[in-house]
């Protein structure tokens, strides 16, 4: 693969990429496209260690989550300690406001969650991934997958009927 | 409820990405800035191997040119030792010169072996 056709490869996975990104940062579409950018770096100056036996798509989707998990990190390294279950649950007050309003109900279905369950269901739903591929995204075992997977589909089932409900 | 309806419901709030050329621009014109990896220099594993070849010649040529370098420095030593001790054997006067000056003998001779030993590496080319 030359040059070229690696940025033919990740234009093709980019808004992908940065969908995900953006909903993991609670619509912070500002910082989803930094975060999506630093890893496209990253896949680009450490494109060697791609050995191919994952999908391309698979390879950059765990960068990035590293790179959101390192982001993360930095945060609750500056700002101290997390925020409170009430105002995690919030989608991002610093988030692009159209977006955040717009997609309203998407973060509150998953704003609940924990972070690695809110991952792996936004992977399977979402973007269509399958276990394999998340297990090499997240680095998790299959089994836990499974269980984030099981658990987040009982919590978005019971938003879903109650928000059903007159 | 279903997985159906679950999977409908998150692709029907996901969020929208706007802004996909200006974020490819931009994203390019920071790799341009980049240097090219060797990983994506565009180059098939036939020319990896091709060039792998050549340098692995010219290593095998450069020991061979030691080795024969080596070879004729010892034969050339070998043979002005055998004319200088035949020498020292065989005309007096040498052998009294020789038994009178060892020490500066001695000394002249390693300094030559000693400036030889820095000169040569510095001559030498691939």
């Amino acid at each position: 693969m030359d040059r070229d056709q690696f940025i033919r490869q990740l234009d093709h996975e980019q808004e992908s990429l940065r969908r995900f990104l953006c909903a993991l940062c609670g619509g912070d579409s500002f910082r989803a496209d930094d975060l999506a950018q630093e890893a496209m770096l990253k896949a680009y100056m450490s494109f060697e260690r791609f050995e191919g036996r994952a999908k391309f798509s698979t390879w950059l989707f765990r960068i990035a989550y590293n790179c959101f998990y390192d982001y993360k990190s930095r945060v609750m390294r500056t700002e101290g300690e997390e925020l409170s279950e009430e105002y995690a649950r919030r989608p991002d007050e610093s988030a692009d406001p159209s977006s955040r309003f717009r997609h309203q109900d998407l973060y509150l279905a998953i704003g609940n969650l924990s972070e690695a369950e809110k991952t792996v269901i936004l992977l399977f739903y979402m973007e269509d991934k399958s276990v394999k591929d998340i297990e090499s995204i997240t680095g998790m075992p299959s089994g836990t997958v499974r269980s984030h997977l099981s658990r987040a589909r009982q919590h978005l089932k019971a938003f879903l009927e109650n928000r059903s409900r007159p | 409820m279903k997985d159906k309806e679950i999977r409908r419901f998150i692709r029907e709030n996901m969020p929208q990405v706007h802004g996909s050329e200006a974020f490819m621009a931009e994203l390019v014109r920071q790799i341009g800035q980049l240097p090219v990896p060797a990983s994506l220099a565009g180059r098939s594993e036939e020319e990896k191997q091709a060039d792998i070849r050549a340098i692995m010649a010219v290593v095998r040529s450069i020991k061979r040119r030691n080795r024969l370098t080596a070879l004729a420095i010892g034969a050339g030593a070998a043979a002005v030792l055998l004319c200088i001790v035949s020498a020292v054997f065989m005309v007096p006067s040498i052998r009294d010169f020789v038994t009178g000056n060892y020490i500066y003998i001695a000394v002249a001779f390693t300094t030559a072996v000693l400036a030889c030993a820095f000169i040569v590496p510095r001559t030498s080319r691939l």
